[in-house]
């Protein structure tokens, strides 16, 4: 049976009813539905309607996002993942704590100051460098940006577009391509209106190549096995922000890192093991160029790779296979 | 190895835009390794050692060290260095270069050096911090190739070397200083002379007036291969190298990577057909359908693969960033 999140979003206090007569629950993505989007961030208490592509402070939509996992929750029904491991998934600040915790290997990553030049201050107090800024909360590619800098010179990628209005309104929109701005204005006016929205700063690792470019991993674990894996290639050096990515044979990465694949597998199992009530994740996972492994994020649901086939499954079908299992994962996780 | 000559090919960079994303897999006709100091080094001179520093571990000084006081290094025939910032992404070449030209008398046996195997996840190329690369011109007598990618910083002062006979310099922007260098340069025995001028955003603030002496035909009297690479300004490079001497003495003109548009392939067009000249390069490029077809039917081998997009209101150099 499928649930719009429509449906519980706008009527939060009947979780149970709409949710009544179903003993076991896989919360899915909300997506980008608009309507969705909004329903989620009038629950997290935001008056401020988005236009359509805006970047604008996600805070109220994760608001109103973590008030219906908590919801569910109460309810006491089983599911895949439980609420509390998804929001943990979303917030890269804490799943960023719980790698290192756990000591698994992370490019070195701070939470970004919220004040512009206070950020860019503190650039300038290294003589170069380059890192990522990423949104705090969501998953999506939104508000991501490539930052780097040396000497006199600051560049900022991202596919962010300003608007400028008459009025001297100011709203950054997502586009398409991924844009370069070299001139301090424009990017303290972006950095301005993304900073405030808590974000993290990631250290930019060059990445493996393989001919036809660079790559990383994305690998499904499920029940605590690395399962699906793609081997996504890009040209751009800003793969987390760059929307066409291709998909690259592992065979190839083996041939040029062996062993690098296994190691990437185990890496991502021991990831997703730092969320134990969820029975399944999509665990990103970065190569150096030397072939080193390196969590990368962790996605609760990063389980849509249509078209991958493990064991003879989908994605899909290994997981409702996996929520079958007696004694599974699932068992542990379900606390009705 | 033998000691014949060099074929010419040995001297290519890159053929296509593809490869600007890969290390160098061969220089100098010899398999590139990264040098490792724990494993036994390959003593004959049959590989090209590459040594770099990885982001978190600067180790290509050590390991040249390492690599200078060791056998392998006195039969060294060709020698790459690639990334050299490491995590201080203000370091130049200037470091890199001083060692090799301090340690010379090891290093005699050079006849190819690669200063700057630097791909875009490493450094994108006009981030990359180059220095005067001239000093090892007179510190290696033997050296037939110097290769250097990026511009920034890059010159090449007093250009002159009894035997060196290909010199690529690879820029998203190449200064017009290094382009004045090359005009007094002194160079014999140069046979495949490669620059990729780049944008004037990224620092290519030459012209063709300054390409003037090099086209002269008074330097250079070997050329083979002339490649005016990633120019901003092909249709204007076109337009006076089909006038110059060069034509008559060349085998291959490249102006792939760059900006040609019709108004260049035109004067294209009246190159001789029955000179030396036989292979004419022009990968990345935006030719219409109905020149590229005109240029086909001269009498020689025509690469233009990769046409860009021509309704695009920007043109731009393939490689600059």
């Amino acid at each position: 049976m499928l649930i719009p999140w429509r449906l519980i979003a706008s009527d939060i206090a009947q979780v149970k009813q709409h949710l009544r007569g179903i003993d076991l629950l896989r919360i899915d993505s909300p997506g980008e539905d608009a309507e969705v989007a909004s329903i989620l961030a009038r629950l997290g208490g935001s008056e401020l309607p988005r236009a359509h592509g805006e970047i604008a402070h996600d805070g109220a939509r994760h608001a109103g996002f973590r008030r219906v996992l908590e919801a569910i929750e109460q309810t006491g029904i089983a599911c895949l993942n439980h609420g509390p491991d998804i929001l943990a998934m979303f917030d890269k600040w804490q799943a960023h704590a719980r790698f290192t915790r756990a000591g698994l290997p992370r490019p070195v990553t701070e939470l970004a100051p919220t004040d512009a030049s206070v950020f860019l201050a503190h650039c300038r107090s290294a003589p170069g460098g380059r890192l990522f800024l990423k949104p705090r909360y969501g998953s999506s590619a939104s508000g991501c940006s490539a930052i780097r800098w040396q000497g006199n010179r600051i560049e900022l990628n991202a596919p962010i577009e300003i608007e400028r209005k008459a009025n001297g309104r100011v709203r950054l929109f997502n586009t398409l391509r991924v844009r370069r701005y070299i001139d301090l204005g424009e990017i303290g006016t972006i950095l301005e209106r993304l900073l405030p929205q808590g974000m993290i700063q990631e250290r930019w690792l060059p990445k493996a190549t393989l001919p036809g470019g660079s790559v990383d991993l994305r690998i499904l674990v499920v029940a605590g096995e690395a399962r699906h894996r793609v081997l996504r290639q890009s040209r751009s050096p800003m793969t987390n922000l760059h929307l066409g990515n291709r998909r690259a044979d592992t065979m190839e990465l083996e041939r040029v890192f062996p062993g690098a694949l296994a190691r990437a597998c185990q890496l991502a199992v021991d990831a997703a093991a730092c969320f134990p009530d969820s029975l399944y994740a999509g665990v990103d996972i970065l190569l150096d160029t030397r072939g080193r492994v390196y969590v990368c994020e962790i996605n609760a649901f990063g389980d849509l790779l249509p078209g991958l086939s493990d064991r003879g499954q989908t994605t899909f079908e290994a997981i409702a296979a996996a929520s079958l299992v007696p004694g599974s994962a699932l068992e542990a996780t379900s606390r009705a | 190895m033998t000691d014949e000559s060099a074929p010419l090919d040995w001297f290519r960079s890159i053929p296509s835009l593809n490869e600007v994303y890969d290390n160098a897999k061969t220089f100098y006709g010899r398999p590139v390794t990264d040098y490792e100091p724990d494993k036994h080094a390959n003593a004959d001179g049959s590989t090209a050692f590459r040594f770099r520093s990885d982001w978190d571990e600067n180790h290509l000084l050590p390991n040249l060290r390492h690599f200078v006081e060791h056998e392998a290094s006195a039969n060294a025939v060709a020698l790459v260095i690639g990334a050299w910032h490491g995590d201080d992404h203000e370091a130049s070449s200037a470091e890199v270069v001083q060692f090799l030209v301090d340690n010379r008398e090891r290093l005699a046996g050079l006849r190819a050096i690669y200063i700057g195997d630097i791909v875009s996840e490493e450094n994108e190329i006009s981030w990359i911090k180059q220095s005067d690369i001239g000093p090892l011109l007179s510190a290696f007598p033997s050296l037939e190739l110097l290769r250097a990618r990026g511009g920034d910083g890059l010159r090449l002062s007093s250009p002159a070397h009894a035997s060196l006979r290909a010199l690529t310099l690879e820029t998203g922007g190449l200064p017009v200083d290094v382009v004045r260098d090359l005009g007094q340069a002194d160079l014999p025995n140069l046979e495949h002379l490669e620059l990729w001028l780049g944008t004037e955003e990224y620092g290519g603030n030459s012209s063709v007036e300054d390409l003037q002496p090099l086209l002269s035909g008074e330097l250079f009297p070997k050329l083979r291969y002339l490649g005016l690479r990633n120019c901003e300004y092909a249709d204007n490079v076109a337009a006076v190298i089909v006038n110059s001497p060069l034509v008559e003495r060349i085998e291959t003109l490249d102006l792939s990577l760059g900006v040609l548009s019709d108004e260049g392939g035109q004067p294209l067009l009246s190159l001789p057909g029955d000179g030396s000249i036989k292979d004419l390069r022009l990968h990345h490029h935006y030719l219409s359908d109905a020149m590229v077809g005109r240029l086909k039917d001269l009498p020689l081998t025509i690469d233009t693969s990769n046409p860009d997009h021509l309704e695009d209101e920007w043109r731009f150099v393939a490689i600059s960033e």
